[in-house]
């Protein structure tokens, strides 16, 4: 009998302790409002509490009949903003607290994706300007490119800042919260900084962040998923160094994500051209759903049809290599992706293909770049 | 038939009076006046603590007699009959006692100044940094020392008119029935031109969601004139000396829609997204409306329409609050969620 009135105490504890974390809403568990005070939130003046509205907008650019700093352009900017909402790839509202020196909060360090997921804590790139913009990143997400495509798209305008095509500021979420310079952990509440593109401004709640439910996963979009390695690791696996978990149920489904956008011909200011239209279904990209008979190196050793995920190869900001956004560690190991060389294109292919899969590649056109017959769209 | 006449005669009376007895000040001519400032040797211009002539023989200035016993705990006065809504009172549970537009005590020492409009008759100690006021689009000429409750420097009354009291002559006397702005005396709260429901339910204040005040607003800004509202409205008042901050040119709010470079007033909430969940008014950031009811509505539509307007006193309050800007919520509170409390009745989904 006592036992059961402890059982049930336990259960009226348990439904107070979770009907406390469901009163929290979207923007008080997001990272700029300080995840439901696991972290500081955004924080640019000293009137305000942490994660306090004023902080990024101010109701009419003025305070005590003065404008906050910054003050450079005088007057009050879009959406209430304290300055320019986006200017260029360097010049962003965002940025202006996105960067580890000189920020208005202070400097805030966002690692890589390679950092974060990979493991490699050998790379130096520490903020979000600089995953944008050289010297550091010579290849990264063309802000203006992308203003330009979604103007007029899931309620965006010309007016829109271009990070919010991939983040609602009021709702991403630290991933894990409060660990920005760490590579992630299973031992950390993670957290979901994504929205999917097509879903802006749905207030429906399974809509408002991407990742966070099980539909929304690697392991959802394919069984096949296969996580690679962490740097310098064959037993800790992507993204958060689990080495039990593989198969995607730990990693946002960022195909669906990136395909809202990359599932059609964009345009690129940077490559001149369009991008290629990526196809991961079974009829596209062998890398994708398309039955490539399997893979040959660890962990992609047995035979099966590998799907996978964008952030395997690709960072999603920026990328100190020569182009396309290539991630400097794939699958355990450092890449040099300097130019279109081979050697360029075997720094990053080798990471899974050290055995050459056919002869052609290792034979007289052993200098031949992987990308003439291997890239998006080519079905080889 | 003579009896007929009479009993119909009455009637007719009895209804005038009624009306008359609603609109008016109520009460003896010497409740508010007196004709020499003596009875028995005694002062009689004295209330709130005043002392000499005023004009139009009261017994008190603006603050004397709604500012009638500071250290009080009622938010109405009774003089002899007459109530007198208390601007500055120190009632022990505030603020809900507080009167529509808060309580002047806020600001009445120095460090509680940025709660309220400084207003010299209350500020004891001025703060000349607020002045001239924030967005003064019309050079207004208002200065810590002569800003006051009525008048050219002031909010209530005549605005062109110099003096607190000779700015408001005659309003208290007015028949109000039908607020039309055309005088003081006709205009909401006797903020001249401006349109409005005073509350008929609990006289003053805002209670809840059904008894309250309601306020004109307009679906869009327009530009307010250093004396005269745009379209009659609360926002166009405070746009007198705030300009800046209500009208639609490219140095001010920037136009008519998103995306604003100043917070909107004298607009409709959006008719998608968050808020529309904005469906029961809320005293602790009310709307305003552009066709005002009858009575008190506890019902918002947010249709991009006309009862659903963003104001400034959806934010602020009027005199003073006991919260930082004269905010209706605790902005500045350490509580994320508690500081925007009110930021969430219209941004229903930032919570």
């Amino acid at each position: 009998m006592n036992n059961m009135k402890t059982i049930f105490l336990c259960l009226v504890f348990l439904m107070f302790l979770v009907g406390g974390v469901a009163d929290a809403g979207t923007y008080l568990n997001s990272a700029h409002g300080t995840q439901n005070d696991a972290i500081t939130g955004v924080k640019r003046l000293s009137a305000y509490t942490d994660g306090h509205c004023a902080h990024c907008h101010e109701q009419h650019a003025s305070i005590g009949g003065d404008e906050p700093s910054p003050d450079l352009p005088a007057g009050p900017d879009d959406y209430l903003l304290f300055s320019d909402n986006h200017t260029s790839q360097t010049v962003n509202l965002c940025f202006d607290c996105h960067r580890a020196v000189g920020g208005y909060q202070g400097g805030i360090v966002n690692r890589s994706y390679s950092y974060r997921a990979g493991g490699w804590t050998g790379d130096t790139l520490d903020d979000i300007l600089e995953a944008f913009g050289p010297p550091t990143s010579t290849s990264s997400h063309r802000l203006d490119d992308i203003s330009t495509f979604i103007n007029g798209k899931w309620g965006h305008t010309a007016n829109s800042n271009p990070c919010t095509a991939c983040h609602n500021p009021h709702a991403a979420q630290g991933d894990p919260a409060n660990l920005p310079n760490s590579a992630k952990t299973t031992s950390t509440t993670r957290g979901w900084p994504v929205t999917l593109p097509s879903k802006h401004g749905s207030l429906v709640a399974t809509d408002i962040l991407w990742g966070d439910g099980s539909g929304e996963k690697m392991s959802y979009y394919s069984s096949y998923y296969q996580a690679p390695y962490r740097s310098g690791s064959n037993s800790a696996y992507e993204p958060d160094g689990s080495t039990t978990t593989t198969d995607g149920t730990n990693l946002t489904d960022y195909v669906t994500f990136c395909l809202d956008c990359h599932g059609l011909a964009l345009t690129s200011t940077t490559l001149g051209r369009s991008t290629k239209i990526i196809d991961w279904d079974a009829s596209g990209d062998y890398h994708g759903k398309k039955d490539g008979g399997g893979g040959k190196e660890d962990p992609y050793a047995a035979t099966r049809n590998y799907v996978l995920a964008c952030t395997d190869c690709h960072e999603p900001h920026g990328s100190p290599n020569y182009r396309y956004l290539i991630r400097k560690e794939v699958n355990g190991g450092t890449t040099n992706f300097s130019g279109d060389t081979r050697a360029a294109w075997d720094s990053l292919c080798d990471r899974c293909h050290t055995s050459k899969l056919t002869s052609y590649c290792t034979g007289a056109d052993s200098n031949t770049l992987c990308s003439v017959c291997h890239n998006h769209g080519s079905n080889f | 038939m003579k009896k007929s006449l009479i009993y119909i005669l009455s009637i007719i009376f009895f209804i005038v009076l009624c009306s008359q007895v609603k609109a008016e000040v109520a009460g003896n001519c010497a409740n508010c006046h007196t004709m020499h400032n003596s009875q028995d040797g005694l002062d009689m211009a004295t209330y709130g603590g005043t002392s000499g002539e005023n004009p139009c023989l009261t017994r008190g200035d603006c603050i004397g007699c709604h500012a009638y016993d500071i250290s009080g705990t009622v938010n109405v006065v009774d003089i002899g009959g007459s109530l007198v809504p208390q601007v500055w009172h120190s009632a022990a549970t505030d603020p809900a006692i507080n009167l529509a537009a808060g309580n002047f005590k806020y600001i009445a020492t120095a460090a509680d100044d940025d709660t309220g409009h400084s207003v010299a008759d209350v500020d004891e100690e001025g703060n000349a940094s607020m002045f001239p006021p924030p967005g003064d689009q019309h050079t207004t000429g208002i200065t810590a020392t002569n800003f006051t409750c009525a008048g050219k420097y002031g909010c209530h009354g005549d605005r062109s008119v110099s003096g607190g009291i000779e700015s408001i002559k005659g309003a208290h006397h007015t028949n109000d029935n039908t607020i039309d702005g055309n005088s003081v005396g006709t205009s909401y709260r006797f903020l001249k031109g401006v349109l409005g429901l005073e509350n008929p339910d609990t006289a003053w204040r805002n209670v809840d969601e059904t008894d309250h005040n309601e306020y004109k607003g307009a679906t869009s800004p327009g530009t307010s004139s250093l004396t005269s509202p745009v379209n009659g409205t609360m926002s166009g008042f405070c746009a007198e000396c705030h300009g800046y901050y209500h009208g639609s040119g490219t140095d001010e709010t920037g136009g008519t829609g998103s995306p604003w470079i100043r917070h909107p007033t004298d607009f409709s909430l959006p008719s998608s997204g968050e808020y529309t969940n904005y469906t029961t008014y809320s005293i602790v950031a009310p709307v305003a409306r552009v066709t005002l009811p009858e009575t008190p509505s506890g019902v918002v539509t947010p249709t991009g329409a006309t009862d659903d307007i963003v104001m400034c006193l959806s934010c602020h309050g009027a005199h003073a609050t006991n919260f930082y800007k004269l905010m209706r919520w605790e902005y500045d509170s350490t509580s994320l969620e508690t500081a925007l409390e009110g930021c969430n009745v219209c941004h229903t989904s930032k919570n």
